[in-house]
């Protein structure tokens, strides 16, 4: 498949409902796309060395174990993949949290909702703008 | 510097202003009580007590009585008094205390001329004085009996010293009618500040004005200890020199101290020249012996002061001086309980806040207390400041010179106080307004923590305008330096990068407000600031507490949302009830299932930092028992091997806790373990064997107690996870791996081992296993 045609997305997710809801949000897409569904930091990084491109990584910061701007700090020094945009989703937006992922270079910073109705949105919203918006 | 008497002109005969004056530089020395010269409005004659016989007279006893000096010597007083009036006066001196005392004796026309004279007696050291004053025709004295009564009843109604001395300025102004009636006060260092003034509305005021101790040298103070009143009713008027200059008895010069109509030193009559004032009637304000200031009044034309007004102003000099002791007295006590409320107020506040830099909080603050232009504490590595006080670097530096300064092995007493810091310590020059004076305690034997308190420059705070079209166009032969101006430039010279000094008082507040800090606070504050730090990490907690439950508490409730949303779409859009959605339900319900633990996990962490743990000599091997019966079928599900290689020994500790110890680390070694065959090892090291361990805590005290571990064969920990995994809520692993958890049990662990006292710690290899060490009594500190 080109990567014109359907776009490969890595999700750094580890709790099941939430990945679905990002599963539901690309189903929406009028663009077909991949989800690559990791569930820790570790196999994030495992990933970037697969020889896979990503159009955009969609970043779940309430990993257990390391936290995500180890991921991000590795991917922007990474030959390849240092210039795909990382999207944050997470449950918790504190202003320490958010300062250390933006100087990590976060492209932007979401935080979940309960609400599924509002997430399916938020994330509509941020494939529809990385995906088809934003040139490479 | 004042002159060697030897060398001065007149140590080879009597002294005359006339003949011998003085200079600027001399007359620290001038013999004042001497003077061989009087006010030439009067006649002076002294003689022998014992046989009434004429010593000495002034020179203008010719013109004023018209009878020669040179006649009256050697003669018997009846020759000026006749013999009644000889006999009358010998009556006097033997009926009245006239020993260094002037009493007015009587008025009587003498000699050849018709005028009437006030005759006043007194007697110094066996020679007699008679000091014949011309009476004023017609005057008729008010009645000042009744005016001193009631200026002595307004003095009383004086609240402090200043309304006082305001109060006693006014009455002597109403008294005399002079244009200016000033009160002076001496501060330690001989220095006069007029502190109080009366004065005709046009003059300009002197309020403030200071000038240094050498503008009333030191013989004219002693002769102020002495006497209560100084009149000079014409300062510009020629002297008459007493013939002859010696007592011819004793070849000495006569001693005036105590005659009104003594001669003044010619500085003083320049001074007043200068000023433009005439006549001048000066008061003492004595002290427990010693001069504590002036009534200075001025007048600017010769006015004459009769007896009965100096009798007065006498009387009013004394009632001041004994009534000063009272209201001075009474402003002291004043200002010691206001400096000893105020650190009080302020000492309730640290002992309510456990924080000494309280004391600079408004209000009060030490402010308010000592009087001081500004205040610094330094405690526990910071400062904390009110008012002008030096930057924080330089006050850090000044703390480090002070301290030696303070410490118990320097000084008796734990102070140090001075009114000129920069003279000690030099870099203080730099900020000398701020902090000229400096009085320091310490708070602590090693002075460490002090308490300072800043006086500004004295310059900084006194002005004083004075007037320069007040200098004389033509000052006297010596020159603009005796005018107020000069003197005022002089003093300011002379106090430059001084403060006011400490007193007594102030000193013995700082003592008293060190000693409660240390006794009642200091203990109090260490309490209190254990109590703030346990504070401050449980609100640490909470805020993880918090954390977590917008973090992992939402994740489940996420998913159920998810599929309550998804479902009520589905049964909307005409779906029925069929396999996926009763998988949303499922998922539901799993979800609340999840979200309960975590609640659980949650309380039951909160509760492990609360709880008092009961501590009873326990059998170890039973509690053991306990927690593997309590870990159910998890062992044997997981064909895991419970090792235990010897009978553990017996532990004072809290039973059920410890049990928790032990089932949270043995579960863990269970559950985080893929090899086919487990196993998990439960022992310890008793103090006295040296097993070879790559102890993280390996150290001496650790070593004198016994440590207990559970090892395992699992997967290992990673060195850089290490510290992560006693974090609340952290899993190395997805949340279902390994057997899921909440991720609380090893944060519980070492809460409850911490709360024995003892530590948790760990080793491990990736891929080997892990062994968690932990001991359940405090370490013995290091001898």
């Amino acid at each position: 498949m080109s990567p014109h045609t359907t776009a490969s997305i890595l999700v750094v997710e580890d709790s099941d409902e939430d990945f679905d809801t990002t599963a539901d949000a690309a189903a929406q897409l009028p663009v077909p796309c991949a989800l690559v569904r990791v569930l820790t930091i570790d196999d994030a990084l495992a990933a970037l060395k697969t020889g896979q491109q990503f159009r955009l990584v969609i970043l779940d910061n309430s990993l257990p174990c390391d936290e995500g701007h180890v991921f991000l700090r590795a991917l922007r020094r990474h030959p390849v993949h240092w210039r795909t945009p990382v999207v944050a989703f997470t449950a918790s937006g504190r202003q320490p949290e958010r300062d250390v992922l933006y100087a990590a270079g976060v492209n932007s910073f979401h935080v979940k909702s309960v609400s599924y109705e509002e997430n399916l949105w938020t994330l509509e919203t941020i494939l529809t703008y990385w995906l088809r918006a934003v040139a490479d | 510097m004042a002159v060697v008497l030897n060398d001065a002109p007149w140590s080879t005969e009597p002294y005359s202003i006339q003949r011998h004056g003085v200079e600027i530089t001399s007359c620290d020395s001038e013999p004042v009580q001497t003077p061989g010269c009087i006010q030439s409005h009067g006649v002076l004659v002294a003689f022998r007590l014992v046989d009434l016989s004429v010593l000495q007279v002034s020179e203008n006893a010719g013109r004023l009585l018209g009878v020669d000096a040179h006649y009256l010597l050697g003669k018997p007083l009846t020759a000026l008094l006749g013999e009644a009036g000889a006999r009358r006066l010998q009556v006097f001196l033997t009926s009245e205390p006239v020993d260094r005392n002037p009493l007015y004796w009587r008025t009587l026309t003498l000699g050849e001329v018709p005028a009437a004279f006030h005759l006043i007696v007194h007697s110094n050291d066996q020679v007699g004085l008679l000091e014949l004053e011309p009476a004023e025709p017609d005057a008729a004295d008010p009645d000042y009996y009744s005016l001193v009564k009631k200026s002595m009843v307004r003095l009383q109604a004086a609240r402090g010293v200043h309304e006082f001395c305001q109060i006693a300025c006014d009455e002597v102004r109403q008294l005399t009618g002079l244009d200016r009636v000033l009160a002076y006060y001496f501060h330690e260092d001989g220095s006069g500040e007029v502190i109080a003034e009366a004065r005709r509305e046009e003059l300009h005021s002197w309020l403030g004005l200071h000038y240094p101790a050498h503008d009333i040298p030191q013989p004219a103070r002693e002769i102020f200890k002495r006497t209560w009143i100084r009149p000079l009713p014409d300062a510009s008027r020629a002297l008459a020199e007493m013939v002859p200059l010696a007592n011819p008895d004793n070849g000495r010069g006569l001693d005036m101290t105590y005659c009104s109509l003594r001669g003044a030193s010619v500085m003083y009559t320049e001074y007043l020249r200068n000023m433009n004032v005439a006549a001048s009637l000066t008061m003492s304000i004595r002290h427990a012996g010693s001069l504590w200031g002036l009534i200075a009044g001025h007048h600017g034309t010769a006015t004459p002061f009769s007896w009965q007004l100096r009798a007065a102003c006498e009387l009013l000099a004394q009632t001041v001086s004994l009534q000063l002791a009272s209201v001075e007295a009474r402003e002291h006590e004043c200002y010691g309980a206001r400096m000893q409320a105020v650190h009080l107020a302020t000492l309730a506040r640290v002992a309510r806040d456990g924080d000494l830099s309280k004391l600079v909080d408004p209000e009060p603050s030490l402010l308010e207390g000592i009087h001081c232009g500004g205040a610094a504490v330094y405690h526990q590595d910071k400062w904390s400041t009110v008012g002008s006080v030096p930057g924080p670097s330089e006050l850090t530096e000044l703390a480090a010179w002070l301290r030696p300064r303070v410490s118990s092995a320097a000084t008796p007493q734990p102070l140090f106080a001075t009114d000129r810091l920069a003279e000690a310590y030099p870099a203080a020059a730099e900020y000398a307004n701020a902090a000229s004076g400096v009085l320091a305690v310490p708070l602590s034997k090693t002075a460490r923590d002090l308490v300072l308190w800043f006086r500004p420059a004295i310059t900084s705070t006194v002005s004083w305008a004075g007037n320069p079209t007040e200098s004389p166009t033509v000052p006297g032969p010596h020159g603009p330096r005796l005018t107020p101006r000069a003197s005022f430039a002089l003093w300011q010279e002379s106090v430059q990068g001084r403060a006011l000094p400490w007193t007594t008082a102030e000193r013995e507040a700082a003592l008293y407000l060190r000693t409660l800090i240390m006794d009642l606070v200091v203990g109090r504050v260490e309490d209190l600031t254990a109590v703030n730090a346990e504070l401050a990490s449980s609100n640490a907690e909470l805020d993880a507490f918090a954390y977590v439950a917008s973090h992992d508490l939402k994740e489940p409730l996420r998913g159920i949302h998810r599929h309550a949303a998804l479902l009520k779409q589905e049964i909307q859009a005409g779906r029925t009830l069929d396999a996926q959605a009763i998988a949303r339900l499922e998922t539901v319900t799993r979800l609340t299932v999840r979200m309960d633990g975590l609640l659980d996990a949650l309380l039951h962490f909160s509760r492990v930092g609360r709880l008092e743990l009961q501590p009873h000599l326990e059998d170890l091997n039973a509690i053991l028992t306990e927690s593997i019966e309590m870990l159910g079928t998890l062992a044997a599900d997981a064909r895991c091997a419970i090792r235990i290689p010897r009978p553990l020994p017996r532990v004072l500790g809290d039973r059920v806790r410890i049990r928790e110890v032990f089932t949270n680390l043995i579960s863990n070694g269970i559950k985080y373990n893929d090899k086919a065959e487990r196993w998990v090892e439960v022992g310890y090291i008793a103090p006295d064997e040296s097993t070879e361990l790559p102890l993280a805590s390996d150290t001496p005290t650790v070593r004198s107690q016994t440590i207990y571990y559970v090892r395992d064969n699992g997967i290992g920990i990673a060195v850089k996870h290490r510290a992560q995994v006693f974090g609340i809520f952290k899993r190395l692993h997805r949340r279902d791996a390994f057997g899921g958890g909440s991720g609380a049990g090893l944060t519980i662990a070492r809460r409850l081992v911490e709360r024995h006292g003892g530590l948790l710690w760990l080793t491990s290899a990736v891929g080997e296993g892990s062994t968690f060490y932990f001991t359940l009594t405090a370490a013995e500190p290091e001898a």
